[in-house]
C-alpha cells in the first residue's frame, strides 16, 4: 500500500501542470516560457540571469508563425 | 539512459540574421584572426576546454576506450536498437560528471575544435541536471520533460556556436535531432520554437546557460 501511495505522490509531482496550449508563450515574472506538449509551462530563459547587462522578458519580442512571441531582450527594447 | 545525450555529427553554424553587439564582435574578430593565422587552435582550445571542465568538475572519457560504453554498444546492437559502431562513433553521452565523447579531444581531422567546444558546452549542461534527484525519473517518464532538458543543452550549444563562430545553425535541424531521443512531433515543434525564442537573445549577444557564461568569460580573459 505504501508503495502505491509513494507511486501516486511521485506521479503527481511529475504530472502536475497548469493547462496551457502547446507552443503558446508568455512572460512569467522575468522568465520567457513556452507551453510544452503536455500542457505544462516550461521556462526557456530566465531573463534576470542573462549576461552581459540587464535583460527583460518581452511578450511581443518577435513574430513566430504570425503570433507575437515572448523572449528575453535588452532592457528598454520592449516597446 | 544510453540515449541521454546525443549529438549526431558536427554542428554547422550558418549565417546569423542580426549584427552581434560590439562585445561579441570583439570575440569573433579575436578568433577569426587566430584562425587565419592558424595559431589559435590547440593552445587556445586547450585553455577553453580545461576551463570549462574545471568549472563543472567534469571529466571526459573517449567512448571507444571505455568498457561501460563498449558494453552498452554491444547491448544495443544485440537488441537491434542501434548499430554498435554508430553508437560508439556518433553519440556523446553524459552520466553524472562523466562525459563520454565519440572523438579524440583536440584532433581536428574529423570535427573542428570549435565544434568540439560546442559539443562540450551541450554535454556540460547535463552535468548539473543530474544533481536533481527527479532528473532521471522526469527524463524517462515524459517526452515533454526530456525535450525540456535537451532544449537547455541545445541552447548552451547555440550560445557556444554564436560565441565561437558568430552565427547560428538552422534551428529546425537542431530541434529535429530530438527524434532520436524518442520525442514526439509535438515536442519537436515546441523545441524549435523554444530555440527560436532563445536565438533572439543570443543574436543580441546574450548568454543565459552556465556553460555559455563560462565560455564567454574564458574567451574574454
Amino acid at each position: 500500500m505504501k508503495y502505491l501511495i509513494l507511486a501516486l505522490l511521485v506521479w503527481s509531482l511529475v504530472s502536475c501542470h497548469d493547462d496551457c496550449d502547446p507552443e503558446d508563450t508568455r512572460c512569467s515574472g522575468n522568465m520567457a516560457q513556452i507551453c510544452a506538449s503536455d500542457g505544462d509551462w516550461q521556462t526557456v530563459d530566465n531573463c534576470s540571469l542573462v549576461e552581459p547587462g540587464e535583460w527583460e522578458c518581452c511578450e511581443w519580442a518577435f513574430i513566430y508563425e504570425d503570433a507575437e512571441t515572448a523572449a528575453c531582450i535588452p532592457l528598454g527594447e520592449c516597446e | 539512459m544510453s540515449r541521454h545525450i546525443l549529438l549526431d555529427g558536427p554542428i554547422q553554424c550558418l549565417g546569423g540574421q542580426h549584427s552581434p553587439p560590439k562585445e561579441v564582435i570583439r570575440i569573433i574578430n579575436k578568433y577569426s584572426k587566430i584562425k587565419k593565422d592558424e595559431t589559435m587552435t590547440k593552445k587556445e582550445f586547450k585553455r577553453l576546454w580545461n576551463g570549462l571542465l574545471t568549472h563543472f568538475n567534469a571529466r571526459v572519457i573517449k567512448k571507444s576506450d571505455d568498457e561501460l560504453m563498449e558494453a552498452i554498444a554491444s547491448f544495443l546492437d544485440v537488441l537491434k536498437i542501434q548499430n554498435r559502431e554508430a553508437f560508439l562513433n556518433n553519440w556523446a553521452i553524459t552520466l553524472r560528471h562523466n562525459i563520454y565523447l565519440p572523438f579524440t579531444v583536440g584532433d581536428d581531422s574529423k570535427i573542428t575544435l570549435e565544434e568540439q567546444l560546442i559539443v562540450l558546452c551541450h554535454e556540460l549542461t547535463h552535468v548539473p541536471q543530474w544533481d536533481d534527484p527527479l532528473f532521471v525519473l522526469r527524463y524517462v517518464s515524459s517526452t515533454a520533460h526530456r525535450a525540456e532538458e535537451e532544449t537547455e543543452a541545445l541552447i548552451a550549444g547555440l550560445e557556444a556556436c554564436h560565441l565561437l563562430i558568430g552565427a547560428l545553425p538552422p534551428l529546425n535541424e537542431e530541434a529535429v535531432k530530438l527524434k532520436a531521443y524518442g520525442c514526439k512531433k509535438a515536442d519537436i515543434k515546441v523545441v524549435e520554437k523554444a530555440l527560436t525564442m532563445a536565438s533572439i537573445k543570443i543574436e543580441k549577444g546574450g548568454v543565459s546557460t552556465e556553460a555559455g557564461k563560462v565560455l564567454r568569460k574564458l574567451m574574454l580573459s
